[in-house]
């Protein structure tokens, strides 16, 4: 659907319209944040008929919801909270969502040293076969938190503040949670590499 | 040089550009084959995870919220109702006295400037409402076919 209206339009203009009963500009606000909201979602819902629905649970709560939205933060990353919300309920109803998912593992550390020397082995080669494949695997055994911390940084280049209003955790959670998803990442990544290697 | 290794979590805040390391730790990175390849690790880790393709929905998510928007009522501004329901009945009282008082033998003549001016305030307060409601409406329209 092509909209008449630019695409640079500051995010209380368009939220002052849509509160004034300009549907248009709703649909723009779909169309420049559906990006995010789809890297949330793909992230965090596994089932791929389960993803439609939820998305517009999401677009409606945020039209429901709009009135309420304070500019303390972008439009997005409000967007961004609301879409985090509704997949951790979603996993929660599921019960997909364990118990302490996404917090720090206890037996991080004795893992670490013991994939040290592995990784001195192989880390140099494991760049050179096949790495995208190697990498979207490794995400995939990722916790769905995990996977979206991850996203959230490296591929929507969030900083950590705006990934602490998207998940209402504290920054620094944030940033232990993420070190620990890089630290996760990497282990996935050699474990992928051994069992190619077999 | 330091001999004990450098953190994971200081390489990678490193590697990102987040931190500063000092110049022993920087170093012993450059020295330390296992610090090293860490590093190397997550450089091509991120990179990677950077180029990664996005995903995209195979449904058109515009097409598919818009229908579903709940039709929001329109607030209705009681003010300027209930100020002409007012002036309506004060005109509505005062009419009688213009019509009826005649103990002069002339109706108009004996009106009083009092019931004169609120029938006057009455006819103007509606031409006012009406008047503003057109416009409205006209502003309305187009916003819906986005003129404006």
């Amino acid at each position: 659907m092509s909209l008449p209206f630019p695409h640079n339009i500051p995010d209380k203009h368009l939220v002052d319209r849509v509160l004034n009963g300009d549907k248009q500009a709703f649909a723009l606000i779909i169309q420049q944040t559906e990006a995010l909201v789809a890297q949330m979602v793909y992230k965090m819902i596994p089932r791929a008929e389960d993803r439609k629905d939820l998305v517009q649970d999401i677009y409606l709560k945020v039209y429901k919801n709009l009135s309420g939205f304070r500019h303390q933060s972008k439009l997005s990353t409000w967007i961004g909270q609301i879409t985090y919300n509704a997949c951790i309920s979603y996993l929660r109803a599921k019960q997909l969502l364990l118990p302490g998912y996404g917090a720090p593992d206890e037996n991080g550390e004795t893992r670490d040293a013991n994939d040290a020397v592995a990784t001195d082995e192989t880390d140099s080669r494991i760049f050179q076969k096949q790495r995208a494949a190697l990498v979207q695997q490794a995400m995939e055994k990722l916790s769905p938190i995990h996977r979206t911390l991850i996203t959230l940084y490296h591929q929507e280049e969030m900083s950590y503040q705006e990934i602490s209003v998207i998940t209402s955790l504290p920054e620094g959670t944030v940033k232990s949670y993420l070190f620990r998803a890089r630290k996760s990442l990497k282990e996935n990544l050699l474990l992928n590499y051994k069992k190619e290697e077999l | 040089m330091i001999t004990e290794h450098v953190s994971e979590q200081d390489i990678q805040s490193w590697v990102l550009k987040e931190t500063a390391l000092t110049e022993a730790a920087v170093l012993h990175i450059q020295t330390c084959a296992s610090c090293h390849a860490k590093m190397n690790m997550y450089e091509a880790l991120f990179s990677s995870v950077e180029e990664m393709p996005k995903p995209s929905f195979d449904f058109d998510v515009v097409e598919l919220v818009m229908p579903q928007l709940p039709v929001k009522k329109k607030k209705i501004n009681l003010v300027p109702a209930i100020l002409s329901g007012l002036l309506v009945l004060a005109g509505l009282i005062g009419l009688p006295f213009l019509l009826f008082d005649d103990k002069n033998g002339s109706g108009l003549q004996s009106v009083s400037p009092w019931l004169f001016g609120m029938v006057g305030i009455v006819a103007i307060t509606f031409i006012m409402i009406s008047v503003s409601e057109m416009y409205a409406r006209y502003r309305q329209q187009l916003k819906e076919l986005n003129f404006e």
